[in-house]
């Protein structure tokens, strides 16, 4: 092979990778438990204590019907500014947590933690669920973020059959 | 041409372990995924899951390995083009690659990309790299010692 040619499939092939090093990127600027920080909503704002909560509704992605007693786990990740917008950027605090849950015969599940406090627009709370594999369905996830004043978080996770996995 | 062939076959195998361990252990929030979750609405990937629901997956594997992998393939190609010799020219695309591997990681520090940055990524993407040129060294160096 002609080294312009080596050259350009170098070129190519380091392109390709970089795509697929993208791919691995969730679309709210995500990866494993924390959020990239949105510097244009970074502005101070007037103090807020509340109670951070979340539920889930946990159905048949065929059906829609409700799966009920399903265990499952909420991760949640509180990201708070310690810093003020300035010439040292906005920079977050970082809190993580999970509490695992079993859903109820309607396949519901909620709960209310601790108060949080938040100060910034650009304050957040990325809450993931992961509904574990029954022995009649598969696993469900499902990702939120919510930001400055607003801490309740509500899901509805889908589960797949397995019967219906082959069909 | 078979060494080639072997090598792109291995490569291949190494992208798709990467693919692997994204499938079964990631949200569906994540691009990649998305797209698995596109094949079969969803079943594909809902297949992979639930063979290691209740499996154990140590964190280095989920978070680090796949980026190790990627590093692997990348390298391994960069070599197969420049034919697995180690000059002026491959070793600069080389080169070019690990930095490639390495600025996504201090982008991730830096927030210019999105993600979190992991020293233990960082560590295993450059083992990752270097394996494949060590390799050839090593043979270079048996083949002039015979």
């Amino acid at each position: 092979m002609e080294n312009k040619l080596k050259t350009f499939f170098s070129i190519l092939i380091i392109g390709i990778f970089i795509l697929f090093g993208f791919a691995s990127i969730e679309p709210d600027g995500s990866t494993n438990t924390t959020v990239e920080m949105d510097t244009s909503r970074c502005m101070t704002m007037p103090l807020i204590i509340t109670p951070l909560s979340f539920s889930v509704i946990h159905r048949d992605r065929k059906t829609g019907l409700p799966i009920p007693f399903a265990k499952g786990e909420f991760f949640y990740t509180i990201q708070v500014v310690t810093m003020p917008p300035g010439p040292e950027g906005c920079k977050y605090d970082i809190k993580a947590d999970h509490k695992s849950f079993t859903t109820d015969s309607l396949g519901r599940f909620s709960e209310t933690f601790p108060s949080v406090t938040q100060a910034n627009a650009a304050d957040l709370i990325r809450g993931e669920i992961k509904m574990d594999e029954t022995a009649t369905y598969g696993p469900g996830y499902d990702l939120l973020v919510n930001y400055y004043g607003s801490t309740d978080f509500y899901f509805q996770t889908l589960s797949l059959k397995k019967s219906d996995l082959y069909n | 041409m078979k060494n080639r062939i072997v090598v792109l076959f291995l490569i291949v195998i190494i992208l798709s372990a990467g693919i692997f361990i994204y499938a079964i252990t990631r949200s569906e929030s994540i691009y990649l995924n998305q797209w698995m979750a596109e094949l079969g609405n969803g079943k594909v990937l809902y297949f992979f899951q639930a063979l290691v629901q209740n499996v154990h997956i140590p964190h280095w594997i989920i978070y680090s390995l796949p980026d190790a992998l990627w590093m692997l393939a990348l390298t391994m190609l960069i070599l197969l083009i420049w034919d697995f010799k180690l000059h002026r020219k491959s070793i600069l695309w080389i080169a070019m690659a690990i930095m490639v591997g390495i600025l996504f990681e201090i982008s991730q520090r830096l927030h210019i990309v999105h993600g979190t940055f992991d020293v233990i990524d960082l560590i295993l993407m450059m083992m990752a790299a270097l394996l494949p040129v060590s390799i050839i060294i090593l043979k270079m160096r048996l083949w002039k010692t015979n």
